[in-house]
């Protein structure tokens, strides 16, 4: 037992703190974390007014209506955990990250080092504070789940007596609802109840998935311990032409990765439950972090960590050069049993290097891809966004857009225009959408034609709603060999395109 | 219910009566008296008819917009029908239809106010072909259009006939019609025109989807459909860069076909400027937001109403189309004067007319009623039989009479109510229970000469059942003659507020802070200045209030004809099966002169019923509720003591608050106490003068000798609508169809001629009694002040019956009374967990439910000696009734395992009744039985008997009281044999807190502290921003008061515990104790309790 | 790239173009690109070589045109120093714009951008202007990588010059119709084989459909078939105000006939 014990270090109210941090918003106003519509973590404050996890946000909102809700964002969680699992590390070498907010580390190293739980919990614990301003809990157990409950009451407790430990807690401590709700009833209202009941009485009036819980109450570990020792040609590394710095150029490369360290374990019937991520920069600086996760890993869960740890990476400041090469190395394994299906589609890596390439000379906006997005005018149904950026659409391109545009210029242009009629009046749009008199003549940059053939006006009036409102009319208009796109918006006249 | 106290301005009322200067102000209430009701259409201020001077002063383009919807096409449409008139005649169009999706919802309203303005109407629908969906939640609703014009009269009532046959299909929903193009031809055919449509018609959707052959085929087959000279090319222009060229091949095509083309506009809003709200709107329809529907929406709000010049200079390539558009217009105009259908003839026995016949049955039923012959009924009966038959009514009461007889054969309570109690025909038929010769009633209230259609007689019926005798009308007359009225939902400022919130991407939870922020019945006009709610939510919730929502069902409103009621309105499916519903309200039925009938559910009624049984089967005594003492003084002292919940009608807090005060004494008291109580007033200090006159506490006098008759049994004080007409009577010499018109003409609009012509009379009459015009003024002025708030006394007299019975089976068979209560829920004021609490006070025992003993409702079982309440199984969390009666057939069973074998449930419902402790009857702890569930409901009924394994528990802790307490309210909503407060009562006691039965015996003004369950929390409209809290504990409860202060800086505890530690000073006024809050503190009950809120 | 790269991307069904060694003819090697029909017809071999240089000018549409077929057919793109392209206009033209990335401004020193795409690109179009040895440079760059280099406007050493020489669309009547079918006349010429100049009619849009339907008539149903559809826009409203005032004339008397019946 003793090689199990296990030492969690636990930041409270993680993604709050995140959030705040990310946003800058102050401590003293409540704050929720939301994902979807239910309430994920809550500010001190936040609880203070009656918040509570797991509420609905409507709820909240209705209960406190000056709540700051932010969406669940597991990537700014991990970019902001990353300089806390940093101070952790220089006291606690061999950190395993559980999840943003909470880090577990073999108990021996810190211990021994520092002569007792109680001082080693003690040291990090300011370091933390002292070195990022996050205040952190600790505690030891013989499992990470005791531990993290330890943590969660600054409490260490001693050898072979975790589950004596979790006894007096109640059975909510288990992340499973269902089970709690129908435990309560039975009257099995702490772990230590639940733990008291035989594993195979627990099988049969429960099933299966409810032993992994009745384990945890146990003390015991969430699986019985597996001494295999991966093989190392699982793992995988990739070198980069061109130093990776940014960290959606990264995010490419780390599913290339994830999808091949998926393969190598698929083939052999194995999945990740414990990885190490590895990376070295150009200036031969050696990175690495083990994420320790609860269920195998998918590749998904895979390609998330990965880009997760380089987010916190590349957004350290102590970094003084990109990533040149990136390893992924299986720390433990179990039996996997489903293969997974492949992360994304067809992308070919020629290409992408030499974009890549060129991104590193122009910069990360030099190289950019367009993204038929769902708008009328020509502008608004291509939002062009830098290479290797998510090309996910901001509306909905496929929908019908009555009032688009038949055909879009070849050449978009954004340049004050006058358009007169024959008397030399400026044409204008009426409010009831009818253009004031017959254009003839369009001047551009000082040089004027005569308008031979003319359609329109279209008028939009778009997103009046939303801070971007526009209302516009556009009308197309010919000259003898050219034909142009006019847009009128805040009573003057643009051009918009020329059909060359 | 449908009876909910009005609120009453009642500083107003009390000013008045006090003989204080009247101050008029527009009231929102939805009783009697004042029931939301539509005025008719009259031109707004401000807008001028114009005097057509066309042709004359300078040139005008004719143009008749023959596609156009109003807000009647369910959020597709957002102008009123009045608005798109008032605009058509703005714009000098020679003629405007309305062709709404699918129906003629909105044609009477759009018809009376095109009468007003001297508008050309044209009529016409636009029909969903192919949905196999209700359109709601739909970004672009599926389906093809087809757009019918009626050609007059003729043609409309062929439309009516074909969308009713479309709507009653077989396959059709509500919201999903589904028409078979061969049966619209059949039934329209010569009789419409047909306009090839807009975007969603079938030919440019062909042409879209298929290209030019496949649209000229379309037109083609519309042509070979409904003739060559009936279908016309719409062309429209919506300013879409691709309108003028699909206009350039329509045109071609109509060319080639020598088919006409029209010009129109596919109207959706009268101006522009409601083109926002459109737009949002489409995204309510779709349950999205605009973010969302921002590709579905129009570029540009065009879908207005245009000029014939207008028209002209856009379709000034097809200028014929505009021309073809205005001669179409007035070829199809006709004033939507519908000829009324009467009532189907009734089936009388031979040798009988309908009013020989009626006159048989009246007399037959007096002779019951008055079997001593009472000459003074008699005489009235023969009165009241000679107007029936100058109004030419026999009918209509042989119709009400069938109702009420049926419900007899059948064993269905029911009564009349309303002012047909005033009708001694009535009484004799057997419809009311109220003598209306003995109470003086005045006939003219129900039926006079000079009134222009037929009484309401509205029946209720036990809530249970009203559905069959609902089928019995449909099943007796069919469902082309009889239908359903419909109640048109519309969007009132909350749902206005939310909805148009959600539409502008605000999140669920501000949905529901800003519309809470909203007076329930405010116009948010009013609302716009203290609230954080973003302005242009405001502006269009302001722009969407009372735009129709949906069509719902009139409580209990039938309308039965003598021929097809179908051709005059279309008849549709309603979302209760069974159902048909007509598409006009209440009003647009009246405009026309249908005749209609409420069927009303009553709850009461139902647990009145299932009172009856129970004592009958239990107790061995037939209980005949038309034959009690009303002079059981033993039930006034009950209710004097304000012990009175469950029963009818006096049961809420308020009324509670009153009887101590009020000291009913004799049955017309309880007549007085239903229609006088209203919250505010008694709650805030003030005391009605019928209180206090009634109590001696108040010198008074008549103003005028003549006023005595009609106001002496109510100390003087105007309380029903019947004195109203007595005093007009007695004072000004009106006749009693005079008054009927004068009542009727104080209770709606105030300014109007009729208003004028019958005050001068009023006047006259006064002098021509020698009362001067001072003091006539101030009864005038009274008179007014009182029309809207009086309450029909008939009303209050069947009523007040109800609160009788109801009170007489609590006093003397408590459980039978709970039990009755429990299984007609839900129903009245109170939750059953208070139901059963106070029948508990009341020494009666309440059993929780069992799977061998337990109905599938409540009901009663011998125990200790007397009968005790045993709760039905389908109260069990998560058992359906079907459930609980598969439960019931199968009784009883020898343990659990027979249970699983014989009926199969989920696990979570084994569980449930596990929970309840419905296997205690095998003698299982709840616990055993809940770990057993699973094995238990795992069982298949093939199984061989003894091989269930899993079923034998380990040690499980057993469960103490608080326990046993939480798993029943768990399970069922309620426990049964004990209150969340008595588990903490020890410490209750240690902080000094009293029980509330204490209070009595405590000094007014004295500070104390109570503690808990919340049950109601209500802020009555005329309370001033008070709060009221009901505070019950396992020893009664007690009324706290909450001023705003307190409210807000207790907010949070006030609004959000279940249950509460009150300090407060105690109150006490003729008996009746509240508690006047200072601090309020959330106590942990650990049971959870809720609470009914705000109401 | 690393062995475990490639097969994993193989495993994914991406085959890199440049690997393929089937060698029946040059358009099923991927040797030459494909281009829409019209245009191949001006091209020496059918399609753009790997390895060549193609000029184009005069018309923007025209050079997205020469880049819709390839891209469709799974190659990768990049336009360099043409800041206002219309994407929208590519992706009409039939460009798959996922496979376009566009490098708007190259900077001062667009030599090893360029070259960069070249390495990994199948076609680069370059609207910059470069000095003649740089461009020289690029063409045997492009040969070198086998990648299809487009100029924009003249090139040294381009083995084809595509110019458009008239862009049409057509005709917009009076505020009706839009813009929907674009004509481009192109010629070519070019070095050696492609020496002979040639022209091609590109046509852009829906096919036409004939209107009126009925031969000989306008598009008017409520005139006498006399006028054509050319007409001057002045003699249209002239027409149209006549046909106005007499059928407003007409439907005023049915007007005021229609509003006593019902009132008198």
């Amino acid at each position: 037992m003793k090689d199990s014990r296990l030492l969690a270090v636990w930041c409270p109210d993680w993604p709050v703190i995140a959030a705040c941090t990310a946003t800058g918003t102050a401590p003293h106003v409540p704050v929720a974390v939301v994902d979807g519509n239910e309430i994920v973590s809550t500010s001190a404050v936040a609880r203070k007014e009656g918040i509570r996890r797991a509420m609905r946000r409507r709820a909240a909102e209705a209960m406190c209506p000056e709540l700051i809700t932010f969406e669940h964002d597991p990537q700014r969680d991990a970019r902001f955990f990353e300089p806390v699992a940093e101070a952790v590390e220089e006291l606690a070498p061999g950190i395993e990250v559980v999840q943003p907010g909470l880090v577990a580390v073999p108990a021996q190293g810190p211990v021994g080092y520092f002569g007792s739980a109680e001082q080693a919990a003690e040291r990090i614990v300011d370091h933390v504070a002292s070195r990022t301003g996050t205040e952190a809990q600790v505690g030891v157990a013989d499992s990470l789940f005791g531990a993290t409950k330890a943590a969660h009451r600054n409490v260490i407790v001693p050898p072979e007596r975790t589950a004596e430990f979790l006894g007096p807690l109640g059975v909510h401590e288990l992340d499973a609802p269902e089970l709690v709700d129908l435990l309560r009833r039975l009257g099995l209202k702490t772990l230590g109840a639940f733990a008291a009941v035989p594993e195979n009485a627990v099988a049969s009036r429960f099933g299966g998935p409810a032993t992994r819980q009745h384990r945890l109450a146990r003390g015991l570990p969430e699986r019985p311990l597996d001494k295999r020792r991966p093989a190392p040609e699982l793992a995988v590394t990739e070198t980069f032409d061109e130093p990776v710095e940014r960290i959606d150029a990264a995010a490419f490369a780390a599913k290339i990765l994830s999808e091949r360290l998926h393969e190598n374990l698929a083939a052999r019937g194995l999945a990740c439950t414990r990885l190490g991520i590895h990376a070295r920069t150009e200036n031969d600086e050696e990175l690495g972090r083990v994420w320790r996760a609860a269920e195998p890993l998918t590749p998904r869960g895979i390609a998330d960590r990965v880009r997760w740890q380089l987010d916190g990476w590349l957004t350290r400041e102590r970094l003084t050069s990109g990533i040149r090469t990136l390893t992924l190395e299986p720390v433990e394994v179990v039996n996997g049993t489903a293969l997974q299906l492949g992360l994304w589609g067809h992308d070919d890596e020629r290409a992408v290097r030499a974009l890549l390439h060129v991104q590193g000379l122009l910069g990360p906006d030099g190289v950019l891809t367009g993204v038929i997005d769902g708008g009328r005018g020509p502008r608004e149904q291509v939002r062009l966004v830098p290479w290797g950026d998510e090309r996910t659409p901001l509306a909905h391109p496929d929908h019908p857009w009555p009032g688009r545009l038949t055909r879009a210029p070849a050449t978009l242009a954004d340049d004050p225009a006058e358009l007169k009629d024959s008397e030399g009046a400026e044409v204008g749009v009426t409010g009831r959408l009818e253009l004031t008199a017959r254009p003839k003549t369009l001047t551009v940059r000082g040089r004027a034609c005569e308008i031979t053939a003319w359609a329109g006006p279209w008028p939009v009036d778009e997103r009046w709603w939303a801070p971007d409102a526009h209302r516009a009319a556009r009308i197309q208009v010919q000259t003898n060999d050219q034909a142009f796109l006019l847009i009128r918006r805040d009573q003057r006249w643009f051009l918009e395109g020329v059909y060359d | 219910m449908g009876w909910n106290n009005p609120p009453v301005r009642w500083r107003e009322l009390e000013r008045a009566l006090s003989g204080k200067p009247y101050e008029q102000k527009p009231d929102g209430g939805d009783g009697p008296g004042w029931g939301r009701h539509r005025d008719r259409y009259t031109a707004p201020p401000g807008f001028s008819l114009h005097a057509d001077e066309m042709a004359v002063t300078r040139k005008r383009v004719p143009y008749a917009e023959l596609h156009c919807h109003s807000n009647f096409s369910w959020l597709d449409g957002a102008s009123h029908p009045e608005e798109l008139v008032e605009e058509a005649q703005r714009l000098k169009l020679d003629a405007i239809a309305i062709t709404d999706h699918d129906g003629m919802y909105g044609v009477v309203r759009f018809a009376e106010a095109a009468k007003e303005l001297g508008m050309h109407t044209v009529f016409g629908a636009e029909l969903s072909i192919g949905l196999s969906r209700p359109a709601n939640g739909e970004p672009d609703p599926e389906g093809d259009h087809l757009l019918l014009l009626a050609r007059q009269q003729d043609g409309y009532h062929a439309l009516c006939r074909t969308l009713t046959t479309g709507h009653l299909d077989d396959n059709a929903e509500k919201g999903k019609p589904v028409y078979d193009v061969d049966q619209i031809v059949a039934d329209t055919k010569g009789d419409v025109v047909v306009l090839t449509g807009c975007r969603k018609g079938t030919v440019r959707r062909a042409l879209v989807r298929e290209g030019p052959e496949a649209a000229y085929a379309e037109i083609v087959r519309l042509t070979d459909l409904f003739g060559k000279g009936r279908v016309y090319v719409e062309l429209t222009d919506h300013g879409l860069p691709e309108d003028s060229r699909r206009n350039d091949i329509l045109n071609a095509m109509a060319q080639q076909l020598q088919l006409p083309v029209v010009a129109t506009n596919a109207v959706h809003y009268a101006t522009p400027s409601r083109g926002r709200l459109a737009a949002a709107m489409a995204a309510v329809r779709a349950r999205s937001s605009l973010d969302d529907m921002a590709g579905w929406l129009p570029p540009s709000p065009a879908a207005f109403l245009r000029s014939g010049e207008e028209m002209f200079h856009r379709f000034r390539r097809f200028p014929g189309a505009v021309h073809n558009a205005a001669l179409l217009g007035m070829q199809l105009a006709f004033d939507l004067r519908l000829v009324a259908p009467k009532l189907p003839p009734f089936d009388v026995p031979r040798g009988h007319t309908e009013i020989t016949w009626l006159r048989e049955l009246t007399y037959e039923g007096a002779r019951r009623r008055y079997p001593d012959g009472d000459e003074k009924a008699f005489r009235q009966i023969e009165h009241e039989l000679k107007v029936i038959e100058q109004l030419g009514f026999p009918g209509y009461f042989l119709v009400v009479h069938d109702i009420v007889n049926f419900c007899k054969r059948n064993d269905i309570l029911c009564q009349g109510r309303g002012s047909a109690a005033n009708s001694a025909v009535c009484f004799a038929l057997g419809i009311t229970n109220v003598d209306a010769v003995r109470f003086d009633l005045l006939f003219e209230r129900f039926l006079a000469p000079a009134r222009d259609g037929p009484p309401d007689i509205d029946v209720d019926i036990e809530s249970d059942r009203r559905e069959e005798v609902i089928q019995h009308v449909y099943a007796k007359y069919g469902r082309r003659h009889a239908a359903q009225v419909a109640n048109v939902i519309t969007y009132r400022a909350r749902s206005a507020v939310r909805d148009m919130a959600r539409a502008l991407g605000h999140s669920p939870g501000q949905q529901d802070a800003w519309s809470k922020q909203i007076d329930r019945w405010g116009p948010l006009g009013t609302t716009t200045d203290d609230c954080d709610i973003p302005r242009d939510v405001l502006e269009l919730s302001a722009q969407l209030e009372n735009f129709p929502r949906h069509l719902g069902i009139h409580s209990g409103g039938m309308v039965i004809c003598d021929r097809a009621v179908s051709e005059v309105c279309p008849v549709e499916k309603a979302r209760m099966d069974k159902r048909t519903v007509l598409q006009w309200d209440k009003d647009d039925c009246a405009s026309i002169g249908l005749v209609k009938f409420d069927l009303l559910g009553l709850g009461m009624l139902s647990a009145l019923h299932y009172a009856i049984d129970l004592v009958r089967d239990h107790e061995g005594v037939s209980v005949d509720i038309g034959r009690l003492d009303l002079n059981d003084q033993r039930v006034y002292e009950m209710l004097q003591k304000a012990d009175s919940v469950g029963v009818f009608q006096v049961e809420s807090r308020a009324q509670m608050a009153t009887l101590p005060r009020l000291k009913p004494r004799e049955f017309y008291d309880l007549v007085v106490e239903v229609a006088l109580i209203r919250p505010g007033p008694i709650q805030g200090g003030s005391v009605h003068p019928y209180i206090r006159r009634r109590n001696k506490q108040e010198e008074w006098d008549y103003d005028h000798p003549l006023l005595e008759n009609a106001l002496k049994k109510t100390y003087g004080v105007p309380l029903f609508q019947e004195q109203l007409m007595q005093i007009a009577v007695d004072v000004a010499g009106f006749t009693a169809a005079e008054a009927d018109e004068l009542r009727r003409a104080m209770g709606a609009k105030r300014s109007t001629a009729r208003m004028e012509r019958l005050r001068d009379r009023f006047y006259e009459g006064c002098a021509a009694q020698g009362i001067n015009e001072e003091l006539a003024g101030r009864i005038y002025a009274k008179l007014l002040a009182f029309a809207n708030f009086g309450f029909p006394e008939s009303h209050a007299l069947s009523f007040a019956h109800l609160v009788f019975v109801s009170a007489w089976f609590k006093l003397y068979y408590p459980a039978a009374f709970c039990a009755a209560l429990l299984r007609a829920q839900p129903m009245g004021f109170y939750s059953p967990q208070s139901l059963v609490i106070d029948a508990r006070r009341h020494g009666v025992t309440v059993h929780g439910p069992c799977v061998n003993r337990s109905l599938p409702w409540a009901g009663l079982e011998p125990f200790e000696g007397k009968n005790a309440v045993r709760m039905g199984l389908s109260a069990v969390r998560g058992i359906g009734d079907a459930d609980a009666e598969r439960i019931v057939a199968a009784q009883p069973f020898r343990d659990m395992e027979d249970f699983g074998t014989r009926v199969q449930l989920t696990a979570a419902q084994v569980e449930a009744l596990a929970t309840a402790g419905a296997f205690s009857c095998f003698g299982l702890e709840r616990r055993e039985a809940l770990w057993a569930a699973g094995a238990v409901a795992a069982i298949r009924s093939d199984r061989l008997p003894g091989t269930v394994v899993g079923v034998d528990a380990p040690a499980l802790p057993g469960m103490d009281d608080v326990e046993l307490a939480v798993a029943d309210v768990w399970a069922t909503g309620l426990s049964p044999d004990s209150f969340p407060t008595q588990f903490v009562r020890s410490s209750l006691d240690s902080m000094g807190a009293l029980p509330v039965d204490a209070l009595g015996s405590v000094e007014p003004g004295t500070r104390v502290l109570i503690g808990g369950a919340v049950t109601h929390r209500q802020r009555p409209a005329t309370a001033a921003g008070v709060t009221f809290l009901n505070i019950e504990d396992e020893t009664g409860m007690v009324n706290v008061v909450c001023s705003p202060g307190l409210w807000a800086r207790y907010r949070r505890v006030a609004r959000g515990s279940g249950a509460m530690l009150v300090r407060g000073v105690v109150e006490s006024a003729d008996g009746v104790i509240s508690v006047l809050a200072d601090r309020l503190q959330h106590l942990d009950l650990r049971i959870p309790s809720k609470s009914r809120d705000f109401r | 790239m690393s062995r475990s790269a490639t097969a994993s991307l193989a495993a994914l069904g991406v085959n890199p173009a440049s690997e393929l060694t089937s060698t029946t003819t040059d358009h099923t090697t991927g040797r030459v690109l494909p281009v829409r029909g019209e245009l191949a017809g001006l091209l020496p071999w059918g399609g753009l070589r790997r390895g060549s240089t193609v000029s184009v000018g005069g018309s923007t549409s025209l050079l997205l045109a020469l880049l819709a077929g390839a891209t469709a057919d799974g190659c990768w793109a990049a336009v360099v120093g043409l800041p206002q392209i219309g994407v929208l206009a590519a992706a009409e033209l039939g460009v798959a714009v996922q496979r376009l990335a566009l490098i708007p401004r190259p900077g001062s020193d667009p030599g090893p951008v360029i070259a960069a795409l070249l390495d990994g690109m199948d076609l680069v179009a370059v609207a910059c202007p470069l000095p003649p040895s740089l461009a020289r440079r690029l063409t045997a760059r492009a040969r070198q990588r086998r990648a299809v280099l487009i100029a924009c406007g003249t090139w040294p050493s381009a083995d084809v010059a595509l110019t458009a020489e008239s862009v049409s669309w057509n005709a917009l009547d009076d505020g009706a119709e839009t813009l929907r079918r674009q004509q481009i006349t192109v010629r070519s010429g070019g070095r050696g084989s492609a020496g002979q100049a040639k022209h091609a009619l590109l046509t852009f849009g829906a096919e036409e459909i004939e209107l009126p339907l009925v031969a000989g008539g306008p598009a008017r149903s409520d005139e006498p078939a006399d006028a054509g559809p050319g007409r001057a826009d002045e003699l249209a409203a002239k027409r149209a105000d006549s046909a106005a005032t007499r059928r407003t004339e007409a439907v005023e008397r049915l007007v005021r006939l229609a509003r006593k019946g019902p009132s008198a």
